[in-house]
């Protein structure tokens, strides 16, 4: 539901693109984090052909884009799920700049060479995180108290 | 999921596990891109796709017309006077061109039927709204809010008032995404307006510049001459403003020296269009 949710604002033209934060990214790194959805691969792939889909890039950009960041995640679960919050955003930001990266190599093949607005998305991404983190976190103690009722 | 009471072996194995799939789906991406990219293979897969995202877009965007109207709604009324000021004014001014412009269709007219000319080539045109959705900024294209109920069809040209923005690549009922020239997978027969010269202008990705290549050295091509479709290959109605050259540069990958390179600035609102032409 909140994975459709950010991939809704993705297509969303608001704000403006170069401080639009990548917020599947951002959900899936929180889901990812805070408990067992999404732990299989292959979900993530699906969602990413879906975003791609959505925003008309090259079928398995996305799918690349986000397989490689839960890939990551997955990798230094342990380390990271012990860090404070500045920190964590630090991984988050690091995580976002890698995927730039990578995405700038699918593009640069596709003949697209972005200008230097690009690179301002990984700074968005981890300018919303924080909130996005404790909204998440609001939302799902909140609905775990409504269940005990 | 009590991460300290899997045993550590297991774990390794699911993260040997977890890394042959990364490399599976991994290439699986890869593959789809190339797919995607080198061919036609998957436009069937993406449009019939497309016919159940394009309705989807105009669900996001409602919301987001509602606050602008509302937003419009509680801008000062005195912008609103001034504004209608203006506008009266410019109607006043259009409607005394509109009189010398009635005069010269006749004139026009006379000349023609003198001439036993065939009939003008009017072009049939639909206004449509570009629906406010953030596509991928390098992916060159747009959404409009006009579909297949309207009459669009697949390949149809989209013109704004200043020149040639694209082609209908998808149709859903009541939506269509528009294929842009600068997409990087787009080429155009053009014809340059003042000598004739054929020539095919690609799409480079960008919204400032085609390229116009495979033209001999010496062809008669300078900055500031008007590009205009040529009407070839009959995708695109012929005469319609393109783009503007901008420079000539040499080719770097041509030993020969026999070819020149050139630029050109698309004449259209690319990236910042708000309305735009469906041609039928």
């Amino acid at each position: 539901m909140s994975m459709l949710l950010a991939a809704v604002l993705m297509i969303v033209s608001w704000p403006p693109v170069w401080m639009k934060p990548y917020w599947v990214a951002l959900m899936m790194i929180y889901w990812l984090l805070e408990s067992g959805h999404l732990r299989k691969l292959g979900t993530v792939f699906m969602i990413g052909l879906l975003i791609d889909l959505l925003v008309g890039t090259l079928f398995g950009q996305h799918a690349l884009s986000l397989l490689i960041m839960a890939y990551l995640l997955g990798l230094f679960r342990q380390r990271i799920q012990f860090m404070s919050g500045p920190q964590l955003t630090v991984v988050v930001f690091m995580l976002l700049v890698n995927d730039r990266v990578l995405q700038l190599w699918v593009l640069s093949l596709s003949g697209t060479l972005p200008g230097w607005e690009y690179w301002l998305q990984p700074l968005a991404g981890a300018v919303a995180w924080p909130w996005l983190f404790l909204l998440m976190d609001r939302l799902r103690s909140f609905n775990q108290q409504q269940a005990k009722h | 999921m009590n991460v300290s009471a899997v045993d550590k072996t297991q774990q390794q194995k699911q993260q040997q596990r977890n890394t042959l799939r990364l490399l599976m789906y991994g290439i699986l991406a890869v593959f789809l891109m190339a797919l995607d990219y080198r061919g036609q293979y998957l436009n069937v897969t993406r449009n019939i796709a497309m016919q159940i995202i394009l309705p989807l877009y105009q669900v996001v965007e409602w919301p987001q017309q509602k606050l602008v109207q509302l937003s419009d709604y509680f801008d000062a009324t005195q912008q609103q006077l001034e504004t209608a000021a203006t506008l009266q004014q410019q109607n006043a001014e259009l409607r005394a061109r509109m009189l010398r412009y009635q005069a010269l269709k006749k004139e026009n007219e006379r000349l023609r039927t003198l001439l036993a000319a065939v009939e003008s080539t009017g072009l049939q045109v639909k206004l449509a709204d570009i629906v406010a959705i953030d596509l991928d900024p390098y992916s060159h294209r747009m959404v409009i809010n006009l579909g297949s109920m309207a009459g669009v069809e697949p390949g149809m040209t989209v013109v704004d008032e200043s020149g040639l923005l694209g082609q209908i690549s998808e149709v859903a009922p009541t939506s269509s995404s528009v294929t842009l020239i600068s997409d990087a997978n787009h080429a155009i027969p053009l014809r340059n307006l003042r000598n004739g010269l054929r020539m095919i202008g690609y799409g480079q990705g960008n919204h400032e510049r085609l390229l116009i290549r495979d033209l001999p050295t010496g062809a008669d091509l300078r900055p500031g001459d008007t590009l205009v479709t040529s009407g070839l290959g009959g995708r695109f109605p012929a005469g319609l403003l393109v783009a503007e050259v901008v420079e000539s540069v040499a080719a770097d990958d041509d030993e020969t020296g026999h070819f020149g390179l050139y630029y050109a600035r698309p004449l259209a609102a690319l990236a910042e269009a708000s309305q735009v032409l469906v041609v039928e």
